[in-house]
């Protein structure tokens, strides 16, 4: 199971998080203090740290150099939309760096991300009858091979990471097409289509009026 | 071109023109008097000469016993005496009828026929200064009776050597004034530098200051004028070092303002944003979960509207004008009082008021503002069953002072420093569950500030905190300015 420290000083956002990361089933542990942080770090094992910047005790650059050696990613939390700032953070080797506020969908997808990329995601997507390989980009249904597009493997994997989470249009665009992307959202829709129509999701992967989609499992 | 080529150039100029002016009145003096001792000298002479030749016309008659001498014998001797004149300048006779009769030497005279047309009118002694083949002469001329018969004796004088010597004394003293306007020159430009030096030396530091070295100050010496232009200098430097110091830390302090204020809107942002998303998209959300999220996000909610009303007061206390009005504090305390009651009983702690027969000017929805926001900390940082006084007792001459006093959990030094920060808050995740926004203390000192007044803290850890106001005291209604 994935380990996520949490470093939030405000106890609503360090709830916030954590309800966002429960979400998904990720385990995590809150600490709202830079020393009390790295000691916990030192100590303890985890595969991602989601790192205040604005913290009593040391500041989140401060947490960040002394818990290098442990070499675990980190995303910077922070309030400050300062370029001096994330450029400062992600020298030091921050993962990411989200600027608050953000949404809690947001947030679930950066942390992918970063696992993935440091090798601690989940690499087996598993709903019901389907099965999604990351790292040999395939998708099985019941054992079989289902082709396609490389546009819409990705939004059924992002439907597999989220399950019972509803995703907006503008979050598959950002998540899949890229924030600079600038299509319409019927792109969004042809491709979900697709997908529900290829691997069989008709009752399953709904369209939420107002909102998006959801791949709902069967609870 | 710079001053101090002006100066020399200048300087230059006039000395050779004084030098030179002086030279030509002196040598046109020296010229004059020369010239006019040469006149009376040829004067003299052709006088001698005339009366010689009368003399000898009458010795002769005498000699030779006759009444008259006939014409011959006069023309024999006036030419015998002429030509004995001959060695220091020459002499001419004419006739009555101006025919010439003999001449020795006198050129002049035979060239002048105006000359000896106006001297036979005059019948008088005429001297004029004539130039003739690039000399100059004294021609002198007069009638001369001799045995009833009138004939004209002219004389010259060489006068030449004075005009020479004109000629060499003013161009000794052109070259002269040269040579002196020379070693003039080098001493005004040794002497001109010398004086401009400091001048140079100040603009050289006022240059440095002029790129930005505003603490550079000119050392005050030199002459007066030097020492009053460092010294102005030097006060011009440090206002104008005062005011970027100035204008720096507010630009700082406004910029702390402004990333305070986004940290404080953020936060509570956050939370909203995250637990409001998270409402949208789940799917399964049991009971509690659901009303704890929408809990925490009516209280950051509050905490934002908090912020926004305590950033409108502070904006408004600061820019405002003062609605002052006579006011007693004990009427006053009793209105706070009876509005902070439920508070006070809700937290179990005892409001102890007292305030003194005074008045003051204040604006009243202000002060009341200040010790509600006073009250309000003294009453988060205490605990059930301790006291907090609010008192209102005359200091010195006229001022007021108000104070609040708790027993609560007091403040560290450096909190005491940083209280009335915008946005500074001793101890955070208390204020935060009380709703505070960390801008009460500087609500109050802008206030204070807006009243004349002064604010000031005591505290230590453990020991509670006492908050002093003074405010003047009375009723000048004048006094409405900071």
């Amino acid at each position: 199971m994935t380990r996520i420290l949490i470093v939030e000083d405000d106890s609503n956002i360090a709830r916030m998080i954590a309800a966002s990361l429960s979400i998904v089933g990720y385990d995590y542990q809150i600490c709202s203090d830079g020393g009390e942080a790295v000691e916990t770090v030192l100590s303890g094992h985890f595969d991602l740290i989601l790192l205040d910047i604005m913290l009593p005790g040391l500041d989140g650059f401060q947490v960040l150099e002394r818990i290098r050696e442990k070499d675990i990613p980190v995303i910077f939390l922070t309030a400050k939309q300062d370029v001096a700032d994330k450029v400062r953070g992600l020298r030091l080797g921050a993962e990411d760096y989200i600027v608050k506020p953000f949404e809690a969908v947001e947030l679930l997808a950066r942390i992918e991300v970063v696992l993935r990329r440091s090798h601690k995601g989940r690499n087996l997507l598993q709903y019901e009858e389907i099965t999604v390989d990351m790292e040999k980009h395939l998708a099985l249904k019941n054992g079989q091979a289902v082709a396609l597009t490389p546009k819409e493997f990705d939004v059924l994997a992002l439907f597999l990471q989220n399950v019972d989470i509803a995703l907006t249009r503008e979050r598959l665009l950002s998540s899949v097409w890229g924030y600079a992307f600038q299509g319409e959202s019927r792109t969004v829709d042809t491709h979900v289509q697709q997908v529900r129509k290829k691997m069989g999701l008709q009752n399953r992967l709904i369209t939420i009026p107002k909102l998006g989609y959801r791949l709902e499992s069967g609870r | 071109m710079k001053l101090w080529q002006k100066i020399f150039l200048y300087t230059l100029a006039l000395m050779i023109a004084a030098v030179d002016t002086t030279a030509f009145f002196i040598l046109s003096e020296v010229h004059r008097n020369m010239v006019e001792r040469e006149r009376n000298q040829a004067a003299t002479e052709h006088q001698y000469l005339s009366a010689a030749i009368s003399n000898k016309v009458v010795y002769e008659r005498l000699k030779s016993e006759k009444v008259l001498l006939g014409a011959e014998g006069v023309q024999k001797i006036l030419l015998d005496q002429i030509d004995s004149k001959a060695e220091g300048g020459g002499s001419a006779v004419y006739t009555d009828e101006d025919i010439l009769l003999g001449s020795a030497n006198c050129i002049p005279a035979e060239k002048d026929a105006d000359f000896r047309e106006i001297v036979r009118q005059q019948e008088n002694c005429l001297l004029k200064i004539e130039e003739y083949n690039g000399r100059t002469y004294v021609l002198a001329g007069s009638p001369i009776n001799l045995e009833d018969s009138v004939y004209y004796l002219y004389t010259t004088k060489d006068i030449s050597d004075v005009y020479v010597l004109l000629d060499r004394q003013s161009s000794f003293a052109q070259t002269m004034s040269f040579v002196f306007a020379g070693i003039g020159a080098v001493v005004l430009l040794a002497v001109a530098w010398g004086l401009l030096r400091p001048l140079h030396k100040v603009n050289f530091s006022l240059r440095s200051i002029a790129r930005g070295n505003y603490s550079m100050r000119l050392p005050i010496k030199g002459s007066p004028e030097i020492r009053e232009l460092s010294g102005n200098i030097n006060r011009m430097a440090s206002s104008i070092e005062e005011n970027v110091e100035q204008l720096r830390s507010a630009a700082e302090e406004r910029k702390r303002f402004i990333d305070n204020l986004a940290h404080e809107m953020k936060t509570p942002l956050t939370s909203i944003l995250g637990f409001a998303d998270i409402l949208r998209v789940k799917r399964i959300l049991p009971e509690e979960e659901r009303r704890e999220y929408a809990s925490i996000i009516v209280e950051e909610t509050k905490r934002l509207k908090n912020l926004s009303g305590k950033l409108m007061e502070l904006i408004t206390a600061g820019s405002t004008h003062l609605e002052k009005t006579q006011i007693h504090p004990s009427a006053l305390f009793e209105e706070i009082e009876t509005s902070f009651r439920p508070i006070f009983e809700k937290s179990g702690i005892r409001l102890l008021v007292s305030a003194g027969d005074f008045s003051l000017l204040a604006d009243r929805e202000l002060l009341k503002s200040l010790l509600y926001n006073l009250l309000d900390n003294a009453v988060k940082a205490s605990s059930p069953g301790q006291e907090i006084r609010l008192e209102c007792k005359k200091h010195g001459e006229n001022m007021l002072a108000f104070t609040v006093e708790d027993q609560g959990m007091g403040m560290s030094e450096e909190d005491i420093r940083k209280a009335t920060e915008p946005f500074y808050m001793a101890d955070k995740s208390r204020s935060r569950k009380a709703g505070g926004a960390g801008l009460g203390l500087s609500l109050c000192l802008e206030i204070v500030k807006c009243h004349g007044g002064s604010l000031s803290i005591e505290s230590a850890p453990g020991k509670g905190t006492k908050v002093t106001v003074l405010l003047p005291e009375g009723g000048d209604l004048t006094d409405e300015t900071y």
